[in-house]
C-alpha cells in the first residue's frame, strides 16, 4: 500500500501539471524487496519462497520532446527536438524546456523568475527593437541526467550544444497524457484496494487462530 | 497520503488563476487597447515522499500560477473616422496623468479636448507633456499628424509624445486601460520616431475563439485535478477500513 500511495503522489502531481509548459511527467519504478526463504523448523527443508511486497526504488522522468504550439508572444520559445535552454538563477545555472520568456528591466531575455537565458556562449541575451530575439541567439544545450529542481527546471551536467532549433511564439506543451495518467490513477487505486484486502485477509486469519484454535467449550 | 490531495488542490488553485485571467480577457474583448493577460504555469519542489522508498525517489508538490503580465504587440485597427481617435503603430505608449496624481502609460488613444483646452484620454486624463489647444479651438478643426504633431487649422501647436519602456510585460496594470511603470519594467523613456495614425483604434488584443479555446482546456485540466482530489480522498477511505 505504500508503493502505491508514492506513486498516487506522483500521478496527482502529473495531473496538477497538466498545462504546465515544458513539463516532464514522472514514472514510478516499482521493485520486489528481496524474497525470504522459508524453512521447516523441525527438519530443515526448504517451504518456498516468500515476497514482502513492493517499494517505490527510483523515479524516472519521461523526458521525450512533447508537441509545440503557436502563442501569441513573441518571446515565448520552444526547442524542436532535443536539448535544453540554460537559466543563471542564485543556485548555478540551471536548464529548462519552459519557454515563457520575458525582457528584464536591462534589457536581457530573462524566465518568469527573472533569471538570464544564456546564449550559446553562456552570455545574457539582449532583446532587440520591438521585443523580439533572434532565436539563433539563444543557448540549445545538451544536459546529462537532468534532474527536476522545481519551477520548470533541471539540474544537470552540460554536455555542449544539442542539435535542437528554437521557434519563436511558441511553446512545448506539457507531456503528461491525461487519459494514460487517469488510467494508472484507476490502477494505483485498486492495486492499493487490494492490499487492503490482504491486510484484512491476515487479520481475519490471526483473529482466528487467536480465538478459536485451543479455545476451550 | 496528504501529498497527492495537496498536489492535486495546487492543480485547481492554478487552473482557477488562469480561469480569472482569461475571464477578465473576454469580458474585456471590446476594450479599447486592452493586452490579453499571460498566466504561465510551473511545477513546484521535488521532496522525499513516505519512508520505505528508494532514495532517489522525489514526488513533486503541485503547480502554482505566475502572472507573466500583459501580451504586448499590435492588436487589429478599428476606422472611426473621428480625428481624435488614435493608434499607435508598434511599440510606444501615451503617457497620462491620472486625476489620482499617477503618471501612467496607454494605448487607449480616443482623445477629447477639455474644456481648459488641454488633450485628455477617454476618462480625462491630461496626456502628458500636455498638448493646450488655442482658446476657441474645437475638437473638429485638430488634425493630429503621423508623428503624433496636433494641429488647429494646419497650424502645429503641439506634440503627442510617445513613451516606452524595456519590458513592457511588467508594466502594471491600475485599470482603465492605464499602466504604471515598475522596477521590473524599467522607466519610462521617450520614443524616438513615434507613429500614429489619426482616425483608428487599437481594438483588444484578445482572440476570441483562442481565449474560448483556452478556457475550455483550462476547465478540463481543473477536471483533472479534481479527479485526482477524488481518488485521493477514496485512498485515504480504503485505509481507514483497514481497521473494521
Amino acid at each position: 500500500m505504500a508503493a502505491e500511495q508514492v506513486r498516487q503522489d506522483m500521478i496527482a502531481n502529473d495531473l496538477a501539471n497538466t498545462q504546465t509548459a515544458g513539463y516532464k511527467p514522472d514514472r514510478a519504478v516499482q521493485t520486489d524487496f528481496s524474497e525470504v526463504l522459508l524453512s521447516n523448523r523441525q527438519d530443515g527443508s526448504a517451504v518456498g519462497p516468500v515476497g514482502q511486497g513492493p517499494a517505490i526504488t527510483d523515479r524516472y522522468t519521461d523526458l521525450g520532446p512533447e508537441p509545440i504550439h503557436d502563442t501569441d508572444h513573441p518571446l515565448d520559445m520552444a526547442i524542436q527536438g532535443e536539448g535544453y535552454f540554460a537559466v543563471r538563477t542564485p543556485q548555478g545555472v540551471r536548464y529548462t524546456r519552459d519557454g515563457e520568456f520575458t525582457a528584464a528591466a536591462d534589457g536581457t531575455l530573462a524566465d518568469a523568475q527573472g533569471n538570464a537565458v544564456l546564449s550559446p556562449t553562456g552570455q545574457p541575451i539582449r532583446v532587440g527593437a520591438g521585443g523580439v530575439v533572434d532565436p539563433s541567439a539563444v543557448g540549445v544545450f545538451a544536459v546529462d541526467d537532468p534532474v527536476k529542481a522545481g519551477d520548470d527546471l533541471f539540474t544537470g551536467t552540460q554536455r555542449g550544444t544539442a542539435r535542437g532549433v528554437v521557434r519563436t511564439s511558441a511553446l512545448e506543451a506539457s507531456g503528461v497524457d491525461a487519459a494514460k495518467a487517469m488510467v494508472d490513477m484507476i490502477k494505483s487505486l485498486r492495486s492499493y484496494e487490494s492490499g487492503q484486502k490482504v491486510i484484512q485477509t491476515i487479520d481475519t486469519t490471526l483473529g482466528k487462530a487467536a480465538g478459536t484454535v485451543g479455545s476451550i467449550r | 497520503m496528504t501529498q497527492s490531495l495537496d498536489a492535486a488542490a495546487t492543480g485547481l488553485a492554478a487552473s482557477q488563476s488562469r480561469m480569472d485571467a482569461l475571464a477578465d480577457d473576454l469580458a474585456n474583448v471590446n476594450t479599447v487597447g486592452y493586452k490579453p493577460q499571460r498566466v504561465s504555469f510551473h511545477d513546484l519542489l521535488y521532496q522525499k515522499p513516505v519512508d520505505g522508498q528508494g532514495d532517489g525517489v522525489t514526488v513533486g508538490a503541485g503547480v502554482r500560477a505566475v502572472d507573466m503580465g500583459e501580451v504586448p504587440g499590435q492588436a487589429p485597427w478599428q476606422t472611426t473616422g473621428r480625428p481624435l481617435d488614435v493608434a499607435i503603430e508598434g511599440d510606444g505608449y501615451i503617457q497620462v496623468r491620472r486625476a489620482d496624481g499617477l503618471t501612467a502609460l496607454t494605448r487607449a488613444g480616443s482623445l477629447d479636448v477639455d474644456s481648459a483646452g488641454h488633450l485628455v484620454t477617454s476618462n480625462g486624463d491630461v496626456v502628458s507633456p500636455p498638448v493646450t489647444l488655442p482658446r476657441g479651438a474645437t475638437s473638429d478643426q485638430v488634425t493630429i499628424g503621423a508623428d503624433g504633431s496636433v494641429s488647429v487649422d494646419k497650424r502645429v501647436v503641439g506634440r503627442i509624445s510617445l513613451f516606452t519602456v524595456q519590458s513592457p510585460d511588467h508594466l502594471s496594470p491600475v485599470g482603465d486601460d492605464d499602466y504604471v511603470v515598475t522596477a521590473a519594467s524599467g522607466p519610462a523613456r521617450r520614443v524616438a520616431d513615434p507613429r500614429l495614425q489619426a482616425g483608428v483604434l487599437e481594438g483588444s488584443g484578445v482572440d476570441l475563439a483562442e481565449t474560448m479555446s483556452e478556457m475550455t482546456t483550462t476547465q478540463r485540466a481543473y477536471e483533472l485535478a479534481s479527479r485526482a482530489v477524488q481518488t485521493a480522498d477514496q485512498m485515504m477511505q480504503i485505509a481507514n477500513e483497514v481497521k473494521r
